[in-house]
């Protein structure tokens, strides 16, 4: 399917959409840095697995990585976040203008109320 | 006239609600008959709008539209996951309008009687793909509320 909107909006969506992943974002933003261990605790997986999570969660650049040592700290990053936000405030307005625009169609149209049951109205 | 409208939106979907003077069956109709559709859809600054429908789950929906002036074709298209007459109706949404872009998302709309009038709850969900699979058991946790949190801190 062609996708006419940005890359980086779908990646976010899609990041968000695992309830893990959801659960990695909401301790990195309680916690700020943690380290890969600290992030594989509260769950009941393999390093590997959560490792899997975090690597999606990096390629949809909502998290970055700085590995110092043997240690690798994991942070948050807000701009993706903030742009899904102004896809949902783009869409709120799109909504408000359509139901703006059936009320009117609802208001204008008031003999359609008793055919309402009837399949066509003139 | 009865107008309320609230809006509630958290990071992963938005939720508007609305009531008009009219019956709940004369509003569902209005929002699914074909005829009609294209009387209101697309609000006012679009022409020629061309309505497949086909209102039954599993049915598929699309919403072509012109805009004015500048000519640009819209499409809108999903299908439908849920359809109770006069009730309720979920179905996906897809649109590949460059201002209101969506793919894969998620709509739920019901029509609810208060009084002479008509409720309609809209609720917008930005993402279809993993909740099908889940069986729509996507509860956001509270983990989601700091997610929100920090990106208002952030902004």
């Amino acid at each position: 399917m062609v996708k006419h909107y940005s890359e980086q909006l779908d990646r976010t969506f899609f990041a968000i959409s695992d309830p893990t992943r959801r659960a990695i974002i909401g301790n990195l933003a309680a916690k700020g840095t943690c380290s890969v261990l600290e992030l594989a605790e509260p769950f009941k997986m393999s390093l590997p697995a959560i490792s899997k999570h975090l690597k999606l969660l990096e390629s949809a650049n909502l998290i970055t990585r700085e590995v110092k040592g043997r240690v690798h700290y994991l942070k948050l990053r807000a701009e993706p976040m903030s742009e899904a936000n102004d896809w949902l405030s783009g869409y709120s307005k799109f909504w408000i203008n359509q139901l703006d625009s059936l009320e009117r169609f609802l208001m204008e149209d008031s003999s359609g109320e008793e055919n309402a049951d009837s399949d066509h109205n003139k | 006239m009865l107008t309320a409208i609230t809006t509630n939106k958290t990071a992963s979907s938005l939720k508007i609600q609305r009531t008009v003077s009219a019956s709940v069956e004369r509003v569902y109709k209005a929002w699914t008959d074909p005829e009609q559709m294209r009387r209101w859809f697309g609000c006012q600054y679009v022409t020629g709008i061309k309505v497949v429908q086909n209102l039954s789950v599993g049915g598929q929906y699309q919403v072509q539209m012109t805009t004015d002036p500048d000519g640009v074709v819209i499409t809108v298209h999903g299908v439908y996951q849920e359809v109770i007459p006069n009730a309720k109706l979920v179905y996906t949404w897809n649109s590949d309008s460059v201002e209101y872009p969506a793919a894969d998302t998620m709509i739920c709309v019901q029509f609810i009687a208060r009084g002479q009038g008509t409720e309609i709850v809209l609720e917008h969900t930005n993402f279809a793909l993993e909740k099908s699979v889940e069986g729509h058991s996507l509860g956001w946790t509270a983990s989601f509320n700091k997610i929100t949190e920090f990106v208002q801190a952030a902004i």
